[in-house]
């Protein structure tokens, strides 16, 4: 090998990076070779510069308490809702969800009988005016027995009443 | 190594031995890159930041230094560039400094200004290296590089490196 094939893998070398084969190659170069010797002497002292200069007093400068502090600054980067949500909204909230509940039983349990229409008399039209017997709601201004409404197929299982009086 | 599943699971622990087994190797890439330790502590302290927000789409399968490091770069190279936009205020006394002050410049110095010479890629491997002496395979395997090319990079860091040192400070030779 010659001496600029040597010289540019001396950093290699000195870093202990190169292959067996070629190291002792190297080395042997070395052993007869004085302007090798001396570029390896130059290489020593980049590879020292970088080493102090990656060393540990020049990397002590990380935070000791970094995970903390990345900690806390992401817990108060979180929307607020998410964390600092009071007991006392939580039971305002499960008290509104409770409540609908409530009511939608009751709702449904008073107009259990409610008898209206047969829901095959609305199957095939949309409108379509029909008597009533009673009104499913009670209404005491409303005097008459029997009155006419109007039924509307909203979706399949929803119909829409409305009375004329 | 600290279980991946955990930290996705956003346990604080398992955060502060991630970072107690990291904060070295990332601190010497980000002064690698960065050149400056004040920037450098601040980037690894803003990349660790992203790492914990985005904790919930890490693949236990990926290698979580690898994605760390990479999240360090990026964060560098943005203030970099940040740097770049806000006038080169430390380039212009340098110049100054280096004809008054080179005889007395010590090697680490040196090879600070040096690696100003290399790119990116290449700050990262020589820090990597340097930092505890990572071998090609370990720092390959962070970068996402096989170890020929890792040791290649290096190779060819040093010739520039050395190049510019004997160019700059001609008495290093003597
Ligand atoms: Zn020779």
């Amino acid at each position: 090998m010659k001496c600029k094939e040597i010289q540019d893998i001396l950093s290699l070398y000195h870093q202990g990076l190169l292959d067996t084969d070629l190291a002792e190659q190297v080395a042997r170069h070395l052993s007869h070779c004085e302007s090798c010797k001396e570029a390896l002497m130059q290489e020593k002292r980049i590879s020292d510069g970088l080493n102090d200069l990656f060393g540990r007093d020049e990397m002590s400068s990380v935070p000791e308490d970094i995970a903390e502090l990345v900690l806390e600054k992401s817990q108060r980067e979180l929307p607020v809702k998410l964390h600092r949500r009071s007991p006392v909204k939580l039971i305002f909230r499960f008290g509104a969800v409770a409540a609908t509940v409530l009511l939608t039983l009751w709702l449904s349990f008073l107009f259990r009988h409610s008898p209206a229409v047969e829901i095959d008399m609305v199957q095939d039209a949309p409108v379509r005016t029909v008597l009533f017997s009673d009104s499913p709601v009670r209404t005491p201004q409303i005097r008459e027995v029997q009155r006419k409404a109007t039924v509307t197929r909203l979706k399949e299982n929803v119909i829409w009443i409305s009375y004329k009086n | 190594m600290v279980d991946t599943k955990r930290l996705r699971l956003g346990d604080e622990d398992a955060f502060r031995e991630f970072v107690g087994e990291t904060k070295r190797l990332l601190m010497s890439v980000s002064y690698g890159i960065l050149l400056n330790t004040e920037d450098a502590s601040d980037a690894v302290q803003d990349a660790y930041l992203r790492f914990w927000r985005s904790r919930e789409r890490l693949d236990s399968a990926g290698y979580i230094k690898a994605y760390l490091v990479q999240i360090l770069k990026n964060v560098c190279l943005s203030m970099l560039k940040k740097r770049a936009n806000t006038v080169g205020m430390d380039e212009i006394p340098e110049q100054g400094r280096r004809e008054n002050t080179s005889s007395r410049l010590d090697d680490k110095e040196l090879v600070s200004r040096a690696m100003t010479v290399l790119k990116e890629k290449e700050r990262m491997i020589v820090a990597m290296i340097h930092y505890e002496n990572l071998d090609s395979a370990e720092v390959g395997e962070i970068l996402g590089l096989s170890p020929s090319t890792v040791r290649s990079h290096y190779q060819s860091a040093r010739i520039r490196m050395k190049n510019y040192i004997i160019r700059n400070f001609p008495e290093f030779v003597r």
